[in-house]
C-alpha cells in the first residue's frame, strides 16, 4: 500500500488567502507561547472554509446561512453530517486532463477524458491536469490561482450530468480554482478594469466597496459560475489539490478528512490517495 | 469495515476545552464579518503535539513533514483503562494494561478511560483522568523501544498541570476567558521553569519522540483491542501541533 498526500499545505501569505475579495482571506498563524520564553509553541490560526485544499458542501455559507450556493442541490449535508463511509477509502476515478497554464478545460476535452476513464458507477471523480503542485504553489504566491488551469462552464456543466448519472459525489480537482479567474476574479485582478496594485481580501476597503459595487459577495462576472454547476450534483467541491501526478494510476481510493466542524459548510481538508 | 468518528465536533457556540489561558477560542465568522472565517488553536478540540512543540525537540519533525504511514491506516492496540472524574492513570495501570494488549511492534497505542464518553462540561478539563509523572516514565521509553510512536488519549489532559497552571488560574474568580486580558498576562508571566515542571509529562513522551493525540470522544465504541486510525491534523507548514481528525477502523 502506498499513501500519497494531495494536500496544499497551510502557511502565513499563502497564495489562496490573498487572491480574491471574499471567498478567502488571508491565513494568519500567530504563535502565542514560545520556544524561547515558555520552553514551548503555541500558535492560533486565522483560517477560512477555502484554506489549503479546502472541501465544501452545497450549503457552504452555514452554520449562518443556510441558502445553498446553487437551488436546489442534489446533497444537503453539512460537515458533521457526512457519513464516514463517503469520506474513507473511496472509490475514485481520475479523469486526466493535461492541459497548459491558464488554459479553461472544454466540454470536449471533458467528454475524451470521460471517455478514456476508467469510470465505474459510484465512483469519486478527481481531474488532473498535473499542473498543480506544492512547488509552484510556494514559488508563484497569488501568481498561481491567476495562471491556474480551471473548467469552463459548458465543460463543468456536462460532468455535472455524468457525475449525476454515476452517482458520484465528491467532485476533486488540482486546479487553483475551479471556475476561470477571468469570472472568479473579473473587475478585481482580470476584466476590464482589475484593481492594481493588487487589493487585500476582506475585510480591507476595496473589498468592502465592491460589496457596494455589486450588491453582495459575489464574483460579479456576467459569466456563469463552473463552480455552480457542479456543486448542485456533488455531495462536495475540492479545489486546489497538489502533486496528483504522484498518483501512478487511473484509479485509487480517497481519504478524504476535512474538519468537523458542528452545522459546518467548508473546511480545509486532508486528501490522501491510497494506491493498493 | 466499521469507522468510529473520535473526533470532538469544532463548535462555534463553545467549546469545553477553552478553560485555560493556553487555549485559544475556537470562532467562525460569518461571510459579511470582520474577521470572516475561523480562528482554531494549536491544540483546539481533539488534537495533534508533536515533540517539536517544546523547545528542547525543536529541531525533531514538523506537521508538514510527518511521514503518512505514521498517521494513516496505522493499526494500534487498544489499552482500555477506566478511570472516573479525576483519577489518575497509575504505573501500574498501565503495566497491567500494557501486558493485556502487548502492542505489536509499529502499533500506535491509545488508552481509552471512558472520560471523552462522558457528557463535555465544565469539569471537562479540570476534573480530567491524567497520566502521573511515574506512569509516563514507565510507558514512553517502552512505546520508543517497540516502536509505538504515536499515543492517543481520551482525556483533556494528558498530564495534569498542577504546579502552577491549574492552581493559579483556578485562583481567578470568576474564572477569566480564554485569550482575555488577564491570560496574556498570566501567560506574559508564565515561564519555561514553570511549564517544564507543568508539562513533565508530556516531556517526557517527546524525549522518546512519541506523538501525542489528546481529547479523544467515543472510544467506547471501538470494540476491538487491535484497530486501524487514521489520525488528519491540519498540514501547517513547519507548525508543531494541531487540531485534527480522528477515525478508528475496525475490520
Amino acid at each position: 500500500m502506498r499513501l500519497i498526500d494531495l494536500t496544499m499545505p497551510i502557511w502565513e501569505g499563502a497564495g489562496y488567502g490573498e487572491i480574491l475579495p471574499f471567498t478567502n482571506s488571508p491565513v494568519q498563524l500567530r504563535e502565542y507561547m514560545y520556544y524561547d520564553r515558555h520552553g514551548m509553541r503555541m500558535t492560533r490560526m486565522k483560517l477560512d472554509g477555502e484554506t489549503g485544499s479546502p472541501f465544501m458542501v452545497p450549503h457552504q455559507r452555514n452554520p449562518f446561512d443556510p441558502t445553498p450556493l446553487q437551488p436546489n442541490p442534489k446533497f444537503s449535508w453539512l460537515l458533521d453530517e457526512i457519513p464516514l463511509e463517503k469520506l474513507i477509502l473511496r472509490e475514485t476515478t481520475i479523469l486526466d486532463i493535461r492541459v497548459p497554464e491558464a488554459h479553461e478545460i472544454t466540454p470536449d476535452e471533458m467528454e475524451a477524458a470521460i471517455k478514456k476513464a476508467d469510470y465505474r458507477k459510484g465512483d469519486e471523480v478527481l481531474i488532473r491536469t498535473g499542473w498543480g503542485t506544492r512547488e509552484r504553489a510556494y514559488e508563484l504566491g497569488i501568481d498561481y490561482y491567476k495562471r491556474t488551469p480551471s473548467i469552463h462552464f459548458d465543460a463543468a456543466a456536462l460532468l455535472a450530468k455524468k457525475m449525476d448519472e454515476m452517482g458520484s459525489a465528491l467532485f476533486m480537482t488540482d486546479c487553483g480554482l475551479v471556475n476561470p479567474p477571468r469570472v472568479q476574479g473579473n473587475n478585481w485582478f482580470r476584466g476590464d478594469t482589475p484593481l492594481v496594485p493588487h487589493p487585500k481580501p476582506w475585510p480591507s476597503a476595496e473589498a468592502r466597496e465592491r460589496v457596494i459595487d455589486l450588491g453582495a459577495h459575489r464574483h460579479g462576472s456576467p459569466q456563469p459560475s463552473s463552480y455552480g454547476a457542479l456543486i448542485r450534483k456533488a455531495m462536495a467541491g475540492c479545489k486546489c489539490l497538489i502533486d496528483c501526478d504522484q498518483i501512478s494510476t487511473n484509479r485509487v481510493k480517497m481519504i478524504v478528512l476535512p474538519l468537523l466542524i458542528k452545522k459546518g459548510g467548508a473546511s480545509p481538508c486532508r486528501f490522501i490517495a491510497v494506491e493498493e | 469495515m466499521k469507522f468510529v468518528e473520535l473526533t470532538m465536533p469544532l463548535n462555534y457556540r463553545g467549546m469545553p476545552d477553552e478553560v485555560l489561558p493556553t487555549s485559544v477560542r475556537f470562532f467562525l465568522g460569518p461571510k459579511n464579518h470582520q474577521e470572516k472565517g475561523m480562528v482554531i488553536g494549536s491544540d483546539s478540540g481533539t488534537c495533534l503535539m508533536l515533540p517539536s512543540v517544546f523547545e528542547a525537540f525543536r529541531k525533531t519533525v514538523r506537521l508538514d513533514q510527518v511521514p503518512l504511514d505514521k498517521l494513516v491506516l496505522r493499526s494500534a492496540s487498544v489499552l482500555a483503562i477506566a478511570k472516573a472524574e479525576a483519577e489518575e492513570i497509575t504505573k501500574f495501570d498501565v503495566q497491567k494494561a500494557l501486558e493485556a494488549a502487548r502492542p505489536a511492534n509499529g502499533d500506535a497505542i491509545l488508552i481509552a478511560t471512558s472520560w471523552g464518553d462522558m457528557p463535555h462540561g465544565e469539569s471537562y478539563v479540570f476534573r480530567s483522568p491524567h497520566l502521573t509523572l511515574e506512569a509516563a516514565q514507565y510507558l514512553a521509553p517502552r512505546m520508543k523501544e517497540n516502536q509505538n510512536d504515536l499515543l492517543l488519549i481520551d482525556t483533556a489532559l494528558l498530564g495534569r498541570p498542577d504546579k502552577h497552571l491549574l492552581p493559579e488560574w483556578s485562583s481567578f474568580l470568576p474564572l477569566p476567558a480564554a485569550e482575555s486580558a488577564e491570560a496574556r498576562m498570566y501567560l506574559h508571566l508564565y515561564d519555561s521553569e514553570k511549564a517544564k515542571k507543568d508539562f513533565a509529562v508530556e516531556l517526557e513522551f517527546a524525549e522518546a519522540g512519541i506523538m501525542m493525540v489528546r481529547k479523544l470522544v467515543h472510544c467506547g465504541e471501538i470494540k476491538k483491542d487491535k484497530i486501524k486510525l487514521i489520525v488528519s491534523p491540519l498540514k501547517v507548514v513547519r507548525g508543531v501541533a494541531s487540531t485534527c481528525r480522528v477515525v478508528a477502523l475496525e475490520d
